[in-house]
């Protein structure tokens, strides 16, 4: 086993505004908030010695033509001496580059483990 | 001036949203029985009970005209959408407040059905009183399913021949006062990736695929009378086959489509996506459920219709209508798109975005739509002028 390899696992949750599904102009879709903010954290892998995600989750809205109103998202992280703090700093910074892509909607991070 | 009802008007729309009737939920029948006692007993007229599937119908009357066809269609649902959450009252009892009515459905649309429900019944009383043989058919369908998917109590009324090709069919969606005849098209999918356990991830492939959705229609010239083409993505969820063996990813889409995107274009265009998907994420596999796809409906100037209702707008509020085109769909959108017809579109009152939490309506807006909507009647079936012609 190596021991240097540490394992976060957290849960991001996005607060959207819920509108019928033919004006999204007048809501903010937390389901694209999330999608792009796993997009922003694939993409920081790279800069992770032996980094790893998984995203183990996804939920969000509840009818076909209504503007999903939350999305929860629950991502494991993994690198070689990944700190939770480096975990939540690079979390962080791809919630607020996925949230930007879908304004108005707002986001927190808790970890799970 | 036909009757002057205007607090019997306020009362019945606050009764009609009395009434549960979200759909899904407990859907229409007790509106619609309770409209169909009412019209029996307010216009002494026979009322049909034109069911479209166990338990729910739409509520059909007839002024009987010379003209049979085109007819006057009158076209309001009953059925509300779910209350969701955030209300600071309970959504099924009416508060008046301000000027306002609030409530589910108080503006989408049981406020447009009441008015339509009057100005029936002060149609039918007119003519009968004042012995006028009416021109046309006056046909008052109360609609069930208009905010289902596949909208079927519109179909319902085209299939049992209440509304045709050259029918002239209005409806009191909460159009704030302007003329909705225009509406861009629809397409509602189920999209699925699955891949077994360890080859691919599918929330990352369907984060990747949103995406490119997105991209996908901002590429797309915005049509300067529609509006772009836009997306709102309403369900994802991901999961595991009973044998673990494979996961999955769902998401549905609301597609509103501009010309010229037709909703064939569309579904090419998410099958061209999850081929991409696929080319770049081995394993996956996709499927794509249409759950409704409707055609975009477009302007149409010379509707008679529409010079009708602009004349009797201007006669009731002295200022000639807007027309907008619609993002939306609405019962007199479906007619247009299964028959053709060039002479459907919405009136009605003001009220607060469509589907929220503490709907509301104007109550002054619901007084004016059904004076118009009385006036409009008295103007297509008893042959009545109107009085103030703005040219």
């Amino acid at each position: 086993m190596n021991k240097a390899l540490k394992h976060h696992t957290y849960e991001i949750t996005i607060q959207g505004i819920r509108v019928h599904g033919s004006t999204p102009w007048l809501g903010a879709d937390s389901i694209i908030a999330a999608a792009e903010t796993i997009r922003f954290i694939k993409a920081q892998m790279p800069a992770i010695s032996q980094g790893n995600v998984s995203f183990d989750a996804i939920d969000g809205g509840d009818s076909v033509n209504v503007m999903a109103e939350n999305c929860t998202l629950r991502v494991g992280l993994s690198g070689s001496f990944l700190t939770a703090a480096k975990a939540k700093e690079l979390l962080s910074k791809a919630l607020a580059d996925g949230l930007r892509e879908a304004p108005g909607t707002t986001g927190t991070i808790e970890q799970i483990s | 001036m036909l009757l002057d009802s205007n607090d019997e008007l306020l009362k019945l729309t606050a009764r009609l949203i009395s009434i549960d009737s979200t759909n899904p939920g407990k859907f229409e029948q007790q509106t619609g029985d309770f409209i169909a006692d009412w019209l029996t007993s307010e216009t002494g007229l026979p009322v049909i009970k034109d069911a479209i599937a166990p338990g729910r119908f739409n509520v059909v009357c007839i002024l009987e005209g010379v003209i049979k066809d085109p007819a006057y269609v009158n076209i309001n649902h009953m059925d509300v959408v779910q209350t969701g959450e955030g209300w600071d009252t309970d959504p099924f009892m009416p508060v008046f407040k301000n000027s306002r009515l609030y409530g589910r459905g108080s503006a989408d649309m049981k406020s447009g059905l009441a008015c339509g429900m009057i100005a029936f019944r002060d149609t039918v009383r007119y003519a009968r009183e004042n012995n006028i043989p009416p021109v046309r058919n006056y046909i008052f369908i109360a609609s069930a399913d208009e905010e289902g998917d596949n909208m079927q109590g519109s179909l319902q009324a085209v299939n049992s021949g209440y509304i045709t090709a050259n029918s002239y069919v209005l409806d009191h969606e909460p159009s704030g006062g302007v003329i909705w005849q225009a509406h861009k098209g629809k397409v509602f999918f189920d999209l699925e990736l699955i891949s077994a356990i360890g080859v691919s991830d599918v929330v990352y492939a369907m984060a990747e695929t949103i995406h490119q959705i997105r991209c996908e229609l901002k590429s797309l010239p915005v049509n300067p009378s529609f509006g772009p083409s836009t997306v709102c993505f309403g369900k994802i969820r991901n999961g595991e086959n009973s044998g673990a063996t494979l996961k999955t990813c769902t998401v549905t889409l609301d597609m509103r489509l501009a010309p010229p995107l037709t909703p064939e274009k569309a579904v090419e265009c998410i099958e061209h996506i999850f081929s991409k998907t696929k080319e770049k994420m081995p394993g996956i596999e996709s499927s794509c459920h249409i759950i409704t796809q409707k055609p975009f409906i477009e302007m149409n100037p010379a509707s008679k219709l529409l010079h009708a209702l602009k004349e009797v707008v201007y006669d009731i509020t002295g200022k000639l209508p807007d027309t907008e085109v619609f993002s939306g769909y609405t019962d007199t959108a479906v007619v247009a798109a299964v028959t053709g017809n060039r002479n459907t579109m919405s009136y009605g009152p003001k009220g607060s975005i469509l589907h929220i939490a503490n709907e509301w309506v104007d109550c002054a807006s619901i007084l004016e739509v059904c004076a118009i909507s009385r006036c409009l009647a008295g103007h297509l079936v008893l042959g009545q002028k109107v009085r103030n012609n703005h040219e």
